[in-house]
């Protein structure tokens, strides 16, 4: 991969999730509080999911077959 | 003979048969400046330009059409899907353009073509990244399917696969790209359409390919040491299949326990054991058997999926069941 090019769609000005940010904060639909407490809200919930998961016992076998047809 | 993982001997197969002929060119994602995922067409860019190794977009059906066009046309394309579950995204390339073509033109033109894909679980890729799914092509008429089970074989077969006027699905497994074996240098073909005894025995026929064979050989071990003497057919092509093989082994054997990673039900297996049933009835004393996946997707819990892989352990219960 040509590193220029990373960095290039890597900058605030490409990247995708910066520039809608940008945006947001222009366009008055959203505060840098507002935002940042989305973020904080979202990596909570990924944090509590991934505890969650490290916390619970291993699956039984029969898990494999949940869920493949709906009731 | 050099020593080489599975990963290394596929790219050496593509290198010297792009060496040997002009006409061969790879094409698919990333097979180009990043060498493929895994390094299976590592600098061959570099050696053979951008003429002849294209960076694809992500688009499987224009992939395969591109091979078909270029093949219908005259050269020989080694197109890349990486992962087999992928395959839906081209069927119809695949299934009524690649296999069909030859065949609606009064064989006017051949279709020289490879797709390289891998299939297979054990990498915790989970349900769609992990699929076998060959028996579907063994379904359509018009296409040749080849899987190796190690290094010299992967090699091999892909170089047979480049010479052979017809579409070859070549199945490369994703979690055997770093097995290492001796593999011939210099170019090497295994003939499209044999099987390979990997262990001789009398006692009973075990049938497989990719990385069952491996798990066969190791149940083969054990059940040695139980003095039961199993003889392990590594089918290497699965269409044509290698009829002659099977069923002089079944005639000395009596047993058959078919082993596959992919799903049971309608599963390659199936059909096999349907041959040997309708060709060697009267040399079978017990029942065929079957060890495959259970009829549900590979699950994603590392847990969950050593549980649903065809175990070694499974193979060996299995083979003790027909005494």
């Amino acid at each position: 991969m040509d590193p220029e090019e990373k960095k290039m769609w890597l900058s605030k000005e490409r990247d995708p999730i910066s520039r809608f940010e940008t945006r947001l904060l222009n366009e008055k639909i959203a505060t840098q509080a507002d935002l940042d407490e989305l973020k904080a809200r979202i990596h909570k919930t990924i944090q509590e999911a991934v505890a969650f998961a490290e916390q619970s016992p291993d699956p039984g076998p029969e898990v494999m077959y949940e869920d493949v047809y709906s009731n | 003979m050099a020593k080489m993982t599975m990963l290394e001997a596929i790219r050496d197969a593509q290198r010297l048969e792009m060496l040997r002929d002009p006409n061969v060119f790879l094409a698919g994602e990333d097979v180009g400046i990043m060498g493929s995922p895994f390094g299976q067409t590592a600098g061959l860019l570099e050696e053979f330009g951008p003429e002849r190794v294209l960076d694809t977009p992500i688009s499987e059906a224009q992939i395969i059409g591109l091979g078909v066009g270029a093949s219908a046309m005259g050269l020989r394309a080694i197109v890349t899907i990486d992962f087999m579950d992928f395959m839906g995204c081209c069927m119809d390339e695949v299934m009524n353009q690649a296999a069909k073509l030859p065949y609606m033109l009064g064989g006017q033109i051949t279709l020289p073509m490879v797709i390289r894909t891998n299939i297979g679980g054990g990498i915790g890729a989970a349900a769609q990244h992990s699929q076998c799914l060959e028996a579907i092509y063994t379904h359509i008429p018009g296409l040749k399917i080849v899987a190796g089970s190690n290094p010299a074989d992967a090699k091999g077969l892909l170089e047979s696969a480049t010479r052979d006027n017809n579409p070859v699905i070549v199945v490369e497994h994703k979690a055997m790209g770093g097995v290492t074996g001796e593999v011939p240098e210099g170019e090497y073909l295994i003939p499209i359409g044999k099987a390979d005894i990997k262990r001789a025995g009398d006692d009973v026929t075990l049938i497989s390919w990719s990385s069952m064979v491996t798990k066969c050989l190791a149940a083969s071990e054990t059940l040695a040491e139980n003095g039961i003497h199993v003889e392990v057919i590594d089918l290497r092509s699965l269409i044509p299949l290698d009829k002659d093989c099977i069923l002089k082994s079944v005639e000395k054997t009596g047993k058959v326990v078919i082993v596959h990673e992919a799903v049971e039900v309608s599963g390659y297996g199936a059909e096999i054991a349907a041959m040997i049933a309708d060709k060697g009835f009267d040399f079978l004393d017990a029942p065929i058997k079957r060890v495959a996946s259970p009829y549900t997707p590979v699950p994603f819990s590392a847990v969950l999926e050593r549980e649903y892989q065809p175990s070694e352990a499974k193979i060996v219960s299995t083979v003790k069941s027909l005494f």
